[in-house]
């Protein structure tokens, strides 16, 4: 028989495990509640919504574009993203740092901002349009891709291609060159070479940068929603939105958000192994004393570098600038022509009676409350579960581990369900809106806090606290001289991020909250009522603060132990 | 000050440790076994970083087995060295005595005094990973006498460094240690660091004594078969000796000699084997004997060498030893 004895002090703190009940309300609560709706639709058992849900010809073709837009979006991902991955992998050149930077962008933008930024810049009288229009003296708007297939693809190239060049990329940096000079001494030519050496060693992060866009376009929403623009380009999510917010069908929304569950849960899967793949790989690779050296570029490649930086300037720079210009400018009393002025800033902040100022000034008012608070709740609850999955091994621990990270395995539109239903059974709850945002952000936003906090909390071994108390130092202080110092650092940047993520979110606000609106409401509404002036500007702001926000954090990130 | 524990006893799922550690005032004691044997197990209990099933630990008239372990006053060098790693060298060994709520004043003297000690003297303000690997393990060292505790205990402080350098610190931790005569445990592995630096040696095997005693007494009366061979090279020969059953002859490599006609002296033991291979190892060489399971190695110096008329390599030949340096062991 094991016997294990414990002291007081080995166990977890109780209030750890006061956060995880608060995680059980905030989390299991209303993402139980939709799943209960999809199989007690009046309160007693009844399989047949479900089934009827999930057979309907009408869901099925919802499934089946859901599918494919995810296939040729990641296969779009993909174009774009692996010839950037072997030019930053094999040249060295002055653009490179500029390639860095421009595959930054998504990952700083909230999809709000990517839909705008879509419709200023490729919209019918976007920015581009007006601009071929002019150099080529046409009556007609040569590109029209909005509201359409390609717009959607697009708009998930534009922000996933980072993605496939981010892990592909470094993972092609730390193949040996000495494996290739081996081949070449074996007679291998270039192209040979590449398929036989190189190609079967980049596939583990292939494969899982594929799977990890694949997820999250097949769960993205604002893109779907606004650049989809009508039901023939409905998937899962959009469609629990619809049926929850205009069919106000809730048996049905309760159903499908089990279907979508369960193959998320699927795709998770495949992607944790695929994962573990790849850093299998990582560790065979990274012992290896040789670091590739980087290669000038020869009038080939030179000519791909060019073209390469032109399409990433066009996709990628090209709406957010678009945005900024565009919030510098309002129509002028002729059609058609515009003027430049600084009038929606004026607006915003300093004429809060107009139309304009109205909805601004109490949005970015809310979004920073809500980002605020939410950072709190998403560092609070963030640093309990890595305390206790990091720290402490006990019986359960590894069922807390799946149940502190299943939110991750959720779709943020099922979130906003619950809430929805949640708010709905609490008509009394004074400002409930407003506090069920706050909750719906923190769980969005705490998986990354668990994420940076647990890794820097690895990295202090339990002997370095042994080696305190030791010292003389009881268990209370040793957190406050020896932990918390060496979190502090990690806390702040989880903090930001957690915050950053909260002003950007858009799917769980919009599900269920009319009343608090947030910068992303905001902008939201004021494409569908075509105010983009007004759009960019509050646009402009987010953009704003999401780079300051990031650029923080990578400082923040940096100072390492 | 005097280590005692009475009883000691921890199980685990497969495995117990049962074993009591003494060791006098000054005394230097290594615990010394293979990995598994529980020579980290019996340090963490001592520590009161794990809880014992059952006994009790004294240090001086103190029982410190109910104490946590910041009011024990023991200090633990850990293999990983334990650094905290936001803090300067300096804050590093001053953590002990802010604990004790030193003045400030005093504080600096000791820091001063410690890291001359361990010849660090200019590195007050250097961060933990500016540092090698021997320059991390000195100032874990300095942290851990800083508060003058009653006890040192190290674990296997020395074995992430390379050979040189292991020689180097072991000979300024027994130094150290002598000068300000502090009760010293030391764990490892090392039977030759264990050796060079113990006063007493405390052999641990699957949890239990096997046997303690100086190391000259380990050395040339090893009470059984796994202490022979943990410790120094030996030569073993399955043997049944007069009155005894299933037993080991047992003795030393360097007491081992060669000889090409049969030993004349009924005092000498001999064995007729084939040689199997020669090394030369600079010091000396290395004669290997072996006949289906019975393996004897003898060290023979030049001179040894050259009394043989020929080339052996191959030949048959006596392996003789002293019957007084032969030992029978116990199966």
């Amino acid at each position: 028989m094991t016997y294990h004895r414990t002291r007081r002090w080995e166990k977890p703190h109780p209030a750890f495990l006061s956060v995880f009940i608060l995680l059980l309300v905030l989390f299991y609560i209303p993402i139980g509640g939709v799943l209960i709706r999809g199989f007690f639709p009046d309160s007693r058992f009844d399989l047949r919504i479900f089934r009827d849900t999930i057979t309907s010809a009408y869901t099925l073709r919802i499934i089946w574009f859901t599918f494919t837009q995810a296939v040729l979006s990641t296969l779009f991902s993909l174009l774009l993203g692996l010839p950037g991955a072997f030019l930053l992998a094999t040249y060295s050149f002055p653009g490179k740092r500029l390639v860095r930077a421009l595959s930054g962008i998504p990952f700083v933008l909230p999809p709000i901002l990517v839909v705008l930024g879509f419709v200023i810049f490729f919209g019918n009288s976007g920015l581009l349009n007006s601009l071929l229009m002019r150099i080529f003296d046409l009556e007609e708007p040569p590109l029209r891709i909005l509201y359409s297939l390609g717009a959607i693809i697009l708009a998930h190239g534009f922000y996933n291609f980072p993605i496939v060049l981010r892990v592909v990329s470094s993972l092609w940096q730390q193949l040996p060159p000495s494996q290739e000079w081996a081949a070449r001494t074996l007679g291998a030519r270039k192209f040979r070479l590449f398929c036989s050496i190189t190609l079967p060693q980049l596939l583990p992060a292939v494969l899982s940068s594929a799977a990890l866009v694949f997820m999250f376009c097949f769960t993205s929403f604002a893109v779907i929603l606004v650049l989809g623009g009508g039901p023939e380009y409905t998937t899962i999510e959009v469609e629990i939105y619809r049926l929850a917010r205009t069919s106000l069908d809730i048996s049905a929304a309760g159903a499908l958000s089990s279907a979508a569950l369960i193959i998320t849960l699927g795709l998770m899967y495949v992607y944790i192994q695929l994962q573990n793949r790849l850093s299998f790989h990582q560790e065979l690779t990274v012992h290896q004393a040789h670091r590739r050296s980087f290669q000038r570029p020869g009038p080939a490649g030179l000519t791909g570098i060019i073209v390469y930086i032109s399409i990433m300037l066009v996709i990628a720079a090209g709406p957010i600038l678009g945005v900024v210009f565009r919030s510098f400018q309002k129509p002028s009393s002729r059609a058609g022509s515009v003027l430049y002025t600084f009038e929606w800033y004026r607006r915003m902040f300093f004429d809060g009676a107009g139309q304009f100022g109205r909805i601004a000034l109490p949005a970015i008012r809310n979004s920073l409350l809500i980002g605020t608070a939410a950072a709190a709740a998403a560092i609070l609850i963030g640093t309990a579960v890595s305390y206790v999955t990091v720290r402490y091994r006990f019986r359960l621990s590894s069922l807390i581990d799946t149940l502190s990270m299943a939110p991750m395995a959720v779709s943020s539109v099922i979130l906003g369900l619950g809430y929805f239903l949640l708010l709905r059974s609490m008509p009394d709850f004074r400002n409930g809106a407003v506090v069920m945002v706050i909750a719906a952000h923190s769980i969005i936003a705490y998986p990354f806090v668990v994420r940076t906090v647990s890794s820097v909390l690895k990295k202090l071994s339990p002997n370095q606290l042994y080696a305190a108390m030791l010292l003389g130092a009881p268990p209370r202080r040793v957190f406050r001289t020896v932990e918390l110092p060496v979190l502090l650092p990690s806390l702040g940047a989880a903090s930001i991020f957690a915050f950053a993520i909260s002003l950007g979110e858009i799917n769980a606000t919009l599900l269920f909250s009319s009343s608090v609106i947030t910068i992303p409401l905001a902008i939201y509404r004021m494409i569908g009522s075509y105010n983009f002036f007004g759009a960019c500007a509050l646009g402009t702001l987010l953009i704003l603060v999401c780079t300051g926000v990031f650029a923080l954090f990578d400082y923040a990130g940096d100072s390492d132990y | 000050m005097q280590l005692k524990t009475v009883n000691l006893k921890r199980s685990f799922s497969n495995f117990t440790f049962e074993a009591d550690i003494q060791a006098k005032e000054g005394e230097f004691v290594c615990l010394l076994g293979p990995s598994g044997c529980g020579k980290t197990t019996a340090l963490q209990l001592i520590a009161g970083i794990l809880a014992p099933d059952s006994g009790e630990i004294y240090l001086g008239r103190r029982r410190i087995s109910d104490l946590p372990p910041w009011e024990r006053r023991v200090g633990l060098v850990f293999q990983d060295y334990a650094l905290f790693p936001h803090m300067t060298v300096e804050e590093n060994i001053a953590y002990g005595l802010k604990q004790q709520g030193q003045s400030r004043d005093k504080i600096r003297t000791r820091v001063d005094e410690l890291l001359s000690l361990v010849r660090l003297s200019a590195y007050h303000h250097r961060k933990p990973h500016e540092l090698s690997g021997g320059e991390k393990q000195r100032v874990a060292l300095a942290r851990a006498i800083a508060p003058s505790p009653s006890l040192l205990l190290l674990d296997e402080p020395l074995s992430a460094l390379d050979a040189r350098l292991r020689i180097q610190l072991r000979r300024e931790i027994r130094e150290i240690q002598r000068r300000i005569q502090l009760t010293t445990i030391y764990v490892t592995h090392d039977q030759e660091e264990a050796l060079s630096l113990s006063d007493r040696i405390i052999m641990l095997q699957n949890g239990k004594i096997e046997q303690t005693g100086s190391p000259q007494e380990l050395y040339n009366d090893p009470r059984n078969l796994e202490v022979a061979q943990f410790i120094g090279n030996a030569n073993l020969i399955a043997r049944k000796a007069p009155g005894k059953n299933g037993s080991f002859y047992f003795f030393r490599p360097e007491d081992t000699f060669l000889m090409e006609s049969p030993p004349e002296n009924t005092d000498i033991f001999s064995e007729h084997l084939p040689v199997r291979s020669v090394e030369y190892i600079g010091s000396h060489y290395i004669v290997e004997g072996r006949s289906g399971e019975t393996v004897i190695r003898a060290h023979l110096n030049e001179e040894d060498m050259e009394k043989l008329s020929c080339n052996i390599a191959g030949k048959k030949c006596w392996f003789t030893v002293d019957s007084k340096k032969l030992k029978i062991l116990p199966k």
